[in-house]
């Protein structure tokens, strides 16, 4: 058994993490949250540079051919600087849409301005009532002539307000629940009939509500077949917990490590911190979270680059409700031993916080997961 | 611009090569990593079970004859270092041994004779270290470990039990040990006792059980005026020490996932129709996760004991990880019991007696009883909180 990663791979991991180190501040970073994009347009044009937005991309589509452990390595590190940038919503998201469901001429339109940082995009697949069910959905697309008419509302969805480009789930045929009749679409953001709401998340992200009203699309806006839309969608949302949980394992690494470091400084009744027994075994408590949590990463990567199938999604599930579990031991407990600090704004600590317990309600939190873990 | 060109981990997703034992029917853990050797290993592994341990037969003739197969096939002790009659098997080939007697449920080890004691001899320079090293090979002789005392705490500086050096060297041993696992059957008694002064640090000692002075009653072994050679000193060196070397073992840590698997899946099959009580179903699916992290902890870390790098986390992470596993599978067990928790039949009279309940469900309780307490205070004279102190000092956090 191993698991080394190879030369191209240590390469990838040096260089984000290089990066994160020397370029991304925590100060920088909480400048790009309050700015009116929400994040550096000069950060996004560096990743195109350096190959990171075409890391996951067949070499066929013009990227590197790179599978889930790149995805996770990056997202790791990405994990660790508490990165703002879009990576998530457009790359793996809806990128990932298009590159599991999009046929050779969609891929050709849509994959080369994404991997060359020209095109922002978003997965516009949650509604209000559906919460964790990918297939609950009102939204839906009409056939018209030759093209489909789309009405409905999509909610948070991730860099809607940055997006030039939307993958839009939609209903063609079946009742509101069924896994048979959902569709996809590829709709331009800036359409007739497409309506946003913009607004900042909890955890320093964008995300926009909405509306579509009579949006006229063409027969090659569909993404895969009609109706068939839910594996591609599956696939892809997949391919975001993987990330998403490997950005919380950097997460739970960055507040370990800062939680020991704090704990050997701050002093109290004459000596450090650290030196309380109740509060190591809390740390090693929080070690062990963490090393819990990368494990499953590593199995869920392992599985995903295997092949796409219920393995796989088992795996993930499992890696999902470790992240949810172990994120909210982490965090809450880094919290509590940074005091009052923890939660301020100035600390780094309460801003992994709200990552890590944002990163468990997205795509499913730990109950929703546990179900699927054991149905699988 | 960097170009990346695997996609993949280093590992090798080589099909298993075996034409009796259908990949569906092997651990899909594990199969995911190895390379053709240990497929051919694994599957050597697998005809060597299926031929030589048959559950068909009844109890002491299964026994018999899988011990004598380990034996002659030279695999009776795979721990131990080969020049001692060990396999030289890999962590891997360990690990992948450990998982496929489990998976079959085959008695890994039969006694400590092979953990705990062996290792105190392996150094030893003396025929009668030899002679016991052989017996426990070859799996002629069983022995038990006595360390817990009745006014001792966790720490072994409280025990009492005591060792008189006489004149001629040979010593006399008076105490009284408790909790100690296996004393009715076994022929030897690895005891731990202070040697010479009241305070000196804890030494092991070997007693035959059928020696002047011993009497057992049941898991109570009292020792009283038993006069010992000198060479039944078996280590000198601080014994606290020797138990946190057995706690952290490669064998004993990379085989918890395995057996805590065979615990679940037996523990899903029974709780099966038991819809009314959902939190117990949420219960096990939890286990079922925590399970799984634990296994990729193991096979990370033999990884990296067979590639002679850096652990990527200090053995006392599996042994603490294990243990809070093993008190979560405790609880449940005892969930799923239901009122068949409360019958506390004598022992041997069940032998004699129809069980009841089922089969095994009295044996199963005591386990489950043992789990929920937390044993390792009893196998390792150690806490969870003495652990997670090890630990912290590991990690440098204190």
């Amino acid at each position: 058994m191993d698991f080394s990663f190879t030369e191209e791979q240590t390469l990838l991991e040096e260089s984000v993490a290089r990066f994160i180190q020397n370029d991304y501040a925590f100060d920088d970073r909480q400048k790009l949250v309050k700015s009116e994009l929400g994040f550096s347009a000069d950060n996004w044009s560096t990743f195109a540079e350096l190959g990171w937005l075409g890391v996951c991309f067949a070499e066929a589509d013009g990227g590197f051919g790179g599978g889930a452990v790149e995805a996770m390595l990056m997202l790791e590190n990405f994990g660790k600087g508490l990165v703002v940038e879009p990576y998530l919503a457009t790359v793996v998201l809806a990128g990932g849409a298009l590159k599991h469901g999009g046929n050779a001429e969609q891929k050709a339109r849509y994959l080369p301005g994404i991997i060359d940082g020209s095109t922002q995009a978003a997965l516009a697949y949650a509604e209000p009532q559906g919460r964790f069910n990918l297939a609950d959905l009102t939204t839906t697309a009409a056939k018209d002539g030759g093209g489909y008419v789309l009405n409905g509302y999509k909610a948070v969805v991730l860099n809607g307000p940055a997006a030039d480009v939307l993958v839009i789930s939609a209903r063609t045929a079946g009742e509101q629940r069924d896994r048979e009749g959902v569709s996809l679409f590829v709709v331009d953001a800036g359409a007739a009939g497409v309506s946003r709401r913009d607004y900042p998340t909890v955890d320093g992200l964008r995300a926009s509500e909405v509306t579509l009203e009579n949006v006229k699309v063409d027969a090659d806006a569909l993404l895969g077949a009609e109706g068939e839309g839910l594996a591609v969608l599956e696939q892809a949302i997949d391919d975001g917990i993987l990330c998403v949980g490997s950005e919380a394992v950097g997460c739970m690494e960055v507040l370990y490590k800062d939680t020991v470091e704090y704990c050997k400084t701050r002093k109290q009744f004459g000596q450090p911190i650290g030196k309380f027994q109740v509060l190591q075994h809390r740390m090693v408590d929080m070690f062990m979270e963490h090393e819990q949590s990368k494990s499953l990463m590593y199995m869920a990567a392992m599985r995903m680059d295997e092949g796409y199938g219920p393995e796989a999604q088992k795996a993930v599930s499992a890696f999902k409700v470790q992240v949810g579990k172990s994120g909210r031991f982490v965090g809450q407990n880094a919290v509590q031993l940074h005091g009052g600090m923890g939660m301020t704004d100035e600390l780094n600590i309460g801003h992994y916080f709200k990552r890590l317990t944002i990163i468990d309600t997205l795509f499913g939190n730990v109950d929703f997961h546990l179900k699927r873990f054991g149905q699988l | 611009m960097p170009l990346y060109l695997r996609p993949k981990f280093k590992t090798h997703y080589g099909a298993w090569v075996s034409a009796d034992f259908p990949i569906s029917r092997l651990d899909p853990a594990v199969k995911l990593l190895l390379p053709p050797a240990e497929q051919r290993f694994a599957a050597d592994v697998e005809t060597f079970i299926r031929r030589h341990w048959q559950p068909q037969l009844a109890t002491a003739a299964r026994l018999s004859r899988w011990q004598q197969a380990l034996v002659e096939q030279g695999w009776s002790v795979p721990g131990w270092p080969q020049q001692h009659g060990g396999t030289g098997w890999s962590a891997t080939r360990k690990y992948l041994w450990q998982r496929a007697c489990i998976r079959h449920r085959v008695p890994l080890l039969p006694d400590p004779g092979a953990t705990v004691v062996a290792p105190l001899l392996f150094d030893a320079d003396n025929s009668t270290a030899a002679e016991w090293l052989d017996a426990i090979r070859t799996l002629r002789s069983r022995w038990c470990v006595g360390f817990l005392e009745a006014e001792a705490g966790a720490e072994a500086a409280q025990f009492v039990t005591q060792a008189d050096v006489q004149a001629n060297g040979s010593l006399e041993l008076n105490g009284r040990k408790i909790g100690v696992r296996g004393a009715a059957q076994a022929d030897w008694l690895c005891c731990l006792a202070r040697v010479g002064e009241p305070l000196a640090a804890p030494c092991w000692l070997a007693v035959h059980l059928h020696s002047p002075g011993v009497s057992r009653d049941k898991d109570t072994v009292t020792l009283n005026g038993v006069q010992l050679p000198a060479e039944h000193l078996l280590a000198p060196a601080a014994a606290q020490h020797a138990l946190e070397v057995l706690l952290c073992s490669e064998g004993r840590l990379l085989q918890q996932s395995a057996w805590l698997q065979g615990q679940l899946d037996m523990l899903l099959e029974v709780t099966a129709g038991l819809s009314e009580e959902p939190g117990l179903q949420r219960g096990l699916t939890e286990l079922g996760v925590a399970v799984e992290a634990l296994r990729v902890m193991e096979l990370r870390y033999a990884h990296a004991v067979e590639q002679g790098g850096e652990l990527p986390f200090p053995a006392q992470t599996l042994a603490l990880r294990g243990e809070q596993i093993f008190t979560q599978l405790g609880d449940l067990q005892m969930q799923s019991f239901g009122y068949y928790a409360l019958p506390y039949p004598d022992g041997l009279l069940s032998h004699n007696e129809m069980p009841i309940g089922s089969p095994g469900l009295a044996e199963a309780v005591q386990q489950a009883m043992m789990l929920k307490t937390g044993s390792m205070y009893e196998e390792f004279a150690t806490t969870l909180t003495q652990v997670r102190d090890q630990l912290a000092d590991r990690l440098k956090i204190n």
